[in-house]
């Protein structure tokens, strides 16, 4: 109960140290998103900054409060934790709407010079030959693995298990049951080339003065961010391999004494896939800080794209804009144009995981 | 290499574009054979119109500096535009040349201008052949 309590604590302050942070983290290129001048941002922004931060505080506190108390006193609303999360991101978000409001009448334009590079992004630059055969060994033969079992598999086959490996959940052996998961890393698969992709046509607006440090900044930040997506996918293959591995351990009488691998591998990944996280993510900080200090700006986008974020630079949507993937003005990273039709392929891709599931959990 | 797009400038984008990229082939950045980002990626990081960028790089297909394969993009066919009439090359510099005059230049002055632009892009030239 305590442990399931700051978890979640756990996970709506990493929520809202993000919402302290974003409207700083491009600095004044995009203070709550807006283009300011550095001396408003020195001072009034300041103030501004500071009075947004105490109320975004007051925020969480209430709601914390209310969320353990509710947590403590109806043990039997298991959902009203996670309803919390919506609780906490709504209002902050809107908090976060309310002072994007007062900073807009001071933006300035920019200068309106930009550069762009002639140089081409190849998907085979960013690519790692060991990495793309791991994955495709993590996701075939497990595939081919149940397949050579599938006759061999008891009437009750097990598809869930507690944190030392016992089997806790059980599932009528049918077609469904037991290629689920194998489909579903087939279907995650997928969706990290599909981004992968779409990331390499990633949009990058360059500053008319030395673009050339500016723009290595941004490559180093780039082909960083798809490194991680690829550990990401070769550890998420892993854990999940062995899982599907696993439902063929537990049910095989012979092949019982291999079930320890399995939980071995899917600690051992677990941990790696959390310590990759936070490498690449103070990686990523740190090549944004080099950048700062090398050129003085992090973020240039041309003065017609300003006008087309909304929301304070939460959402992105310019028709005129061809790019499918753009950098984020506030916080970190690349979000989508959603005036592109392509957006709406990647967002029907990413519904079906949940239909996938639901249709997994039906059968 | 890069091409730099100035909003405020009176040229079309496309203009900018294509002048960017002749003024590059000219210094010997871009050489023959060298490949140009594909008209898709290239609208994507300036952030315009697909339209615009084939335009561009139509016009630079017409001149004969570049050969546009569909769905690869595009190479540097030659550094060497298709041969104009002499009097068609003039014109642009008459252009220019009067709007030095126009704005007050004195004769030496021009001349001292053109002079180092000229000297500016031969060695460019020179220094991508090395």
């Amino acid at each position: 109960m305590l442990a399931t309590i700051l978890i979640w604590l756990l996970v709506d302050a990493v929520v809202m140290t993000s919402f302290v942070w974003m409207p700083v983290m491009r600095g004044c290129e995009a203070f709550f998103g807006v283009r300011v001048s550095e001396d408003f941002y020195r001072t009034e922004g300041r103030a501004l900054l500071s009075r947004y931060r105490f109320w975004l505080l007051m925020l969480f506190v209430e709601i914390e409060a209310i969320g353990v108390l509710v947590s403590l006193y109806r043990a039997e609303l298991p959902l009203a934790r996670i309803a919390s999360l919506p609780l906490v991101v709504l209002p902050a978000t809107i908090l976060y709407i309310l002072f994007y409001r007062q900073v807009k009448p001071f933006a300035v334009s920019d200068e309106g010079r930009f550069a762009s590079t002639l140089r081409r992004r190849r998907l085979s630059e960013y690519t790692n030959v060991y990495i793309e055969a791991a994955v495709l060994l993590l996701t075939v033969t497990p595939l081919l693995f149940l397949i050579y079992y599938y006759p061999q598999l008891p009437e009750r086959i097990p598809v869930h298990w507690d944190w030392m490996g016992r089997p806790n959940g059980w599932a009528r052996k049918s077609f469904a049951s037991v290629f689920f998961l194998s489909l579903m890393l087939v279907y995650l698969q997928g969706l990290f080339i599909l981004v992968k992709h779409g990331l390499l046509t990633v949009k990058m607006t360059l500053p008319a003065e030395r673009a050339e440090e500016y723009l290595r900044g941004k490559e180093e930040f780039l082909s960083t961010t798809l490194r991680l997506m690829d550990w990401v996918r070769v550890l998420v293959s892993l854990m999940m391999s062995a899982l599907l591995l696993n439902v063929v351990f537990t049910s095989v009488e012979h092949l019982r004494h291999l079930t320890v691998f399995v939980l071995i591998v899917d600690a051992v990944s677990t941990i790696l896939l959390i310590a990759s996280c936070a490498y690449f993510i103070v990686r990523l900080f740190k090549i944004d800080r080099k950048l700062k200090q090398a050129v003085g700006r992090v973020y240039v986008q041309r003065g017609r794209d300003a006008q087309h974020w909304y929301a304070g630079g939460l959402f992105y949507f310019n028709p005129e804009d061809p790019a499918v993937f753009v950098e984020k003005v506030v916080g970190f990273g690349y979000t989508f144009n959603m005036a592109n039709r392509w957006v709406y392929v990647y967002l029907a891709y990413m519904v079906l995981l949940p239909l996938l599931f639901s249709w997994g959990m039906t059968k | 290499m890069f091409i730099v797009i100035d909003e405020n400038d009176r040229r079309p984008i496309y203009q900018q574009v294509a002048d960017g990229i002749r003024a590059l082939i000219a210094r010997g950045e871009l050489r023959e054979g060298a490949q140009l980002p594909p008209v898709r990626q290239l609208a994507s990081d300036l952030g315009v119109n697909l339209n615009t960028i084939a335009t561009a790089y139509r016009e630079l297909q017409s001149e004969g500096l570049i050969t546009v394969r569909h769905g690869s993009g595009a190479l540097v066919a030659s550094s060497r535009s298709v041969a104009r009439a002499e009097a068609e090359l003039r014109k642009p510099l008459r252009t220019v040349l009067t709007q030095l005059v126009l704005a007050g230049m004195a004769r030496a002055e021009i001349m001292g201008m053109v002079a180092e632009e000229l000297r500016a892009l031969l060695k460019g030239a020179k220094g991508g052949e090395q």
